[in-house]
């Protein structure tokens, strides 16, 4: 069905070794320039390039997101909005040998589902969380979210998050440092063909991690652009600007890397 | 009788709450995930220890969302999941509850209900949440609901419902109060039916094939969202014809009938025949399924008696459901308390009223709280005054010894030295 695929029209898109066999190829209904369909093309591509395909069970929760229940041809579980946490604790706790995928936006991880995240790394749960973080509510239209950085334009408050009203944005790798139960922690961001290609690998090594039969939650927290919904006060974006703003603004408050890699998996000299 | 090599403790006392986690082990029940909430505590301690031995898997989580969701997350694995809670615990649940209504997986849930509205604090026993059991989230779904009234009736309620939740592919709710849940008595022999069950195909557990397995509750063209909520009610009906359970007792010459369930089924036995003793032509009528309630056969009774008489601990959750059976065809009356379980004299009291052509007396503040008058004397200043205030606002100025006379079926001038009179 790969062959099928087609990048929409007028849009470069990054390709990493091809089109993932893993994707059904059923054309998606992201917009134009959104990194929902990179992040879904490398994780079917680290599906693949692992062999996982018939292993792997997807639980997306509700956002944009969604949609990668059609893009990836794996057997999954629709959660409701910040419930795939929970669901994939009972999914793999009942199939072990399976590798359990969530996959959500920051609003459904970090806002409406940040208890029960927590509560999975707190626990040491043992599947892999993907969060897609655009920093806004981008299904809904954008409006602020728990992750909305504050020079990034919402709906909801258009100049960007009003600090004295809203405080400060979640930083959800950060926040989880606290907890043994998170094996593998990672930031990546989506803005440019060179940080695509290290996002690539640190989603591979997040699956091989647990492919590894190391316990524990494999997170990976990535900045990703909503170049049609950060349109707050009128601002307008395309998506090569929205992603240099990523570079240039959202990567100040969010640093990228990995925080917390199993011993085994760290390079010579590197805590 | 059991799936597995679980003995339940047949013949010895046991607790109602225990009762449910022993129907939940001897369904082969792989995965429970709860919250502790008074009075699901016991079920939550016994399965802890229950379920791991005999292979299932017990956790703990952070609230009733995420172990309802965990249970979903369970079932949708293929394997047989059951998470119970309380009240304000359902609330919270209700999510997880449509969701899995919605997305067809089969759970089931345990509902130890008590008192009151929003987060209650005095977790006296009640049947006050099932109206909200009966579909309190969003759409048009129902959750199939078992009412037992005995302990041995919980287990043997409860390994069906994970019955019932395979085959129609749904929620199943075993509701039973706070009363059912502490209460104590001799685990009976009890047989379950077996029935022939489908095959799990929609399960994530099965290997991908072509297209893969997607289990979804909502898809993104909205006329497949309406084609599920039509499939919905299909299954709603067949459970209406096969599905509805009832027991009627003392019905034959009956020209007076209690409809109760639960717990109050028992107390309205007890006053049914002691109403029969003073000849008021009274017969019980116990719906076990609240959902799919046992409509034609209780629309049948109504066009053949002179009166109902409904008795709940609540305000009518299932008054509803009784009207529209009877559709007019005799008059429904209604006692009913927001608290404990009414006294079975109150209950022949009602009878022999409605017997006589008069209409119930409802059921006041202190009918349910007689004792707290004694407390008050215990109160100082100025609580006292202020809460004397208070219950002589919610409950009249009547003399309470009188009503705990009442409600007591002591006679006037038997107490013993302890007797106090306000």
């Amino acid at each position: 069905m790969s062959s099928t695929y087609q990048p929409p029209v007028g849009i470069e898109t990054t390709r990493v070794g091809g089109t993932p066999g893993t994707m059904t190829g059923i054309g998606n209904t992201w917009c134009p320039g959104c990194g929902h369909g990179t992040l879904a093309s490398l994780i079917a591509d680290a599906i693949d390039q692992l062999g996982l395909q018939d292993r792997t069970i997807l639980c997306p929760g509700v956002g944009c997101g969604t949609s990668i229940i059609s893009q990836i041809d794996v057997n999954a579980v629709m959660c409701p909005h910040g419930r795939a946490s929970d669901a994939a604790t009972g999914l793999s706790r009942m199939l072990p040998d399976r590798t359990v995928v969530q996959y959500s936006g920051d609003g459904d991880a970090c806002g409406i589902g940040l208890a029960g995240l927590m509560h999975a790394c707190a626990r040491g749960e043992n599947f892999l969380v993907f969060i897609y973080n655009n920093n806004v509510y981008g299904m809904t239209g954008g409006q602020m979210g728990p992750t909305t950085t504050p020079e990034v334009p919402t709906t909801t408050f258009q100049s960007g998050r009003d600090e004295t009203v809203m405080g400060h944005p979640i930083d959800i790798i950060k926040t989880l440092e606290a907890y043994p139960g998170v094996a593998y922690s990672a930031r990546v961001s989506l803005a440019s063909g060179v940080l695509v290609t290290k996002a690539a690998k640190i989603v591979k090594k997040a699956f091989q991690i647990h492919l590894d039969g190391i316990r524990g939650i494999k997170i990976v927290d990535v900045l990703g652009n909503c170049n049609v919904n950060w349109k707050g006060g009128g601002v307008s974006f395309t998506p090569q600007t929205a992603n240099e703003f990523i570079e240039s603004t959202i990567m100040k408050y969010f640093d990228v890397g990995e925080v917390r890699v199993p011993e085994a998996y760290r390079k010579p000299g590197k805590k | 009788m059991s799936r597995n090599d679980f003995r339940p403790p047949i013949g010895r006392p046991t607790m109602g709450a225990h009762a449910m986690g022993i129907g939940a082990v001897m369904a082969d029940c792989s995965y429970f995930a709860g919250y502790p909430i008074t009075p699901q505590t016991e079920l939550l301690e016994y399965v802890s220890q229950a379920l791991p031995e005999h292979g299932g898997v017990f956790q703990q989580l952070g609230d009733e969302l995420s172990s309802v969701m965990a249970v979903f997350g369970a079932a949708v694995a293929g394997r047989r999941a059951m998470t119970a809670t309380v009240g304000p615990g359902l609330n919270l649940m209700v999510e997880g509850l449509a969701n899995a209504a919605g997305a067809e997986v089969p759970l089931v849930l345990g509902a130890l209900t008590r008192a009151h509205v929003g987060v209650s604090a005095g977790l006296l026993p009640a049947q006050s949440d099932i109206r909200m059991l009966k579909g309190g989230g969003n759409g048009d779904y129902h959750l199939p609901i078992l009412a037992p009234a005995s302990v041995t009736e919980i287990a043997r309620l409860t390994v069906e419902a994970f019955d019932l939740a395979d085959l129609y592919t749904t929620p199943v709710v075993v509701a039973i109060d706070g009363v059912l849940a502490n209460l104590i008595e001799t685990l009976e022999p009890f047989e379950v039916p077996q029935r022939d069950l489908p095959a799990k195909t929609w399960s994530l557990e099965n290997p991908r094939t072509d297209g893969g397995r997607r289990l979804v509750s909502a898809y993104r063209t909205p006329e497949l969202d309406t084609l599920i909520t039509y499939k919905l009610q299909d299954k709603y009906r067949r459970m209406a014809e096969t599905e509805v359970r009832y027991e009627a007792e003392m019905m034959d010459d009956a020209e007076f009938v209690v409809v109760a369930y639960g717990i109050m089924a028992r107390v309205a036995r007890e006053a049914v025949r002691r109403a029969r003793a003073k000849g008021v032509r009274a017969g019980l009528f116990r719906p076990v399924s609240l959902f799919p309630f046992p409509e034609d056969e209780l629309g049948e009774i109504a066009g053949r008696v002179n009166e109902i008489l409904v008795t709940e601990i609540n305000f009518g959750q299932i008054l509803p459901d009784v009207r529209l059976a009877a559709n007019g065809r005799c008059p429904v009356r209604f006692l009913g308390q927001p608290a404990m379980p009414i006294p079975p004299a109150a209950v022949e009291h009602a009878l022999e009223t409605i017997a006589a052509g008069r209409s119930v007396e409802p059921r006041t503040f202190r009918d349910v709280h007689p004792t707290a008058w004694w407390q008050l004397e215990s109160l100082p200043e100025p609580q006292r005054s202020a809460m004397e205030g208070i219950f002589a606002m919610l409950g009249g100025g009547d003399d309470p010894q009188r009503w705990i006379d009442t409600l007591l079926g002591i006679r006037p001038g038997t107490h013993g030295a302890g007797g106090k009179t306000s």
